[in-house]
């Protein structure tokens, strides 16, 4: 009987750090306190584990915080190997920056949604207001559209996080426009005043499908 | 609170595993100073613990889809941020002793019968904390500062629970007699 009291109070005991900290298992929590009602050496061994807790946090809450470079490293990382997001994830994102919630759900995508639509057709608007002025009367579709009689025409899809800024500095860089689009995410883009052989355009491709901003280039029909 | 704050950290590495680095940056600025404080508290040197947090987040990066959730998101961040702090202890000593021997042995800065004749007796308990040794530390650090049950301080140092009750009993053990020896007597154990 001695024995078995003996090891209650020990098993006590080695629970007493856990129930100082309240993350004692709530089956446990009641046989503390019961054994702790009955015996003054636990109630004083409570208290010792009372103050070393005190100690420990005070002496962690002294040590400070990783300097700048921690976090610079572990962005180099993610933005060296990205991932696409999924739209859904995307949406809440978008969400979250515009206060739409924290949870998940239909209505909050909904709004996120929606808010996207707006986003795009900004976008959208804003690059058709870079497009050349059309010569003369009419309307053309893009499947109709003629290709510029000098020049290399090709189809480039942008990259999803591509700025306008961005787009317009590189478009710069390769002495390119938007003669069309976008039409299913692909904008008919003017390079250059020259005609280019096979060869040449394969180069071209390759060379502006290098850039982040673009996430596809495609020949242009009739090239 | 903001939006993002409301959000779980097991919310983050969802959006994390699709690659979402704002949810990762989140993250980070929930977490990063309580896993760098326990790496330090191993380590007992910030480029070091420094490391150990970028190297934490480089893998919740990369291996966020192997996060099933079972446990809390911090409990996942420690015990990787310990395999960590325990390999570089591991590869300090690893010419004369192995893992256990190393973490085993308490450290010789901190002198509490010094920090006495000078200080009060939080200051004591505090050298004494910092003279355990880093499985002690360790232990103490995740129950009384980290707030894990004994079920996650087990998972965290891939202990059976047993293991870490009885760790924990002979670290406070020892930390009453690193306090006597400094000429302060707890009357425990």
């Amino acid at each position: 009987m001695t024995t078995d009291r003996q090891e209650e109070i020990e098993a006590i005991e080695a629970m007493l750090p856990w129930y100082a900290a309240g993350t004692l298992d709530p089956r446990d929590v009641e046989r503390v306190e019961d054994a702790l009602a009955r015996s003054p050496a636990l109630r004083a061994s409570l208290r010792l584990v009372q103050e070393d807790r005190d100690e420990t946090v005070a002496l962690n809450e002294s040590l400070g915080a990783p300097g700048a470079a921690a976090w610079a490293r572990v962005l180099a990382v993610a933005t060296a190997e990205p991932r696409k997001p999924s739209l859904k994830t995307r949406l809440a994102s978008l969400a979250d920056l515009l206060g739409l919630g924290a949870e998940p759900n239909r209505a909050r995508l909904a709004w996120a949604g929606a808010a996207a639509a707006i986003v795009i057709v900004l976008q959208a608007a804003t690059i058709l207001s870079l497009l050349p002025v059309a010569k003369g009367p009419g309307y053309q579709t893009a499947s109709e559209a003629p290709v510029a009689a000098e020049g290399a025409n090709v189809l480039v899809a942008f990259a999803p996080d591509a700025r306008l800024d961005q787009v317009g500095a590189w478009l710069q860089e390769h002495h390119a426009s938007i003669v069309d689009g976008p039409r299913g995410g692909l904008y008919r883009l003017r390079v250059g005043d020259k005609s280019l052989s096979k060869d040449q355009m394969s180069a071209l491709e390759a060379e502006l499908a290098a850039s982040p901003l673009v996430r596809t280039v495609l020949p242009a029909a009739g090239e | 609170m903001s939006t993002m704050a409301a959000q779980s950290d097991n919310d983050l590495i969802a959006r994390i595993r699709a690659g979402d680095q704002l949810a990762l940056q989140t993250l980070y600025g929930r977490q990063h100073v309580k896993v760098f404080r326990f790496a330090l508290r191993l380590l007992r040197s910030e480029p070091s613990a420094e490391d150990v947090v970028s190297e934490v987040f480089i893998d919740v990066w990369r291996n966020a889809a192997n996060f099933e959730g079972r446990s809390e998101t911090s409990t996942w961040l420690l015990a990787i941020a310990r395999n960590k702090a325990f390999s570089i202890l591991r590869r300090r000593k690893e010419d004369e002793l192995d893992e256990d021997s190393a973490a085993a042995i308490e450290d010789d800065a901190d002198d509490p019968e010094v920090v006495l004749q000078k200080k009060n007796k939080g200051d004591l308990l505090r050298a004494c904390l910092s003279q355990l040794s880093p499985l002690h530390r360790e232990v103490i650090d995740l129950v009384y500062y980290h707030d894990k049950s004994i079920e996650e301080a087990a998972l965290i140092v891939g202990a059976p629970e047993g293991t870490v009750k009885t760790r924990m009993f002979h670290a406070r053990k020892r930390l009453s007699e690193l306090a006597k020896a400094a000429g302060v007597d707890r009357g425990w154990p």
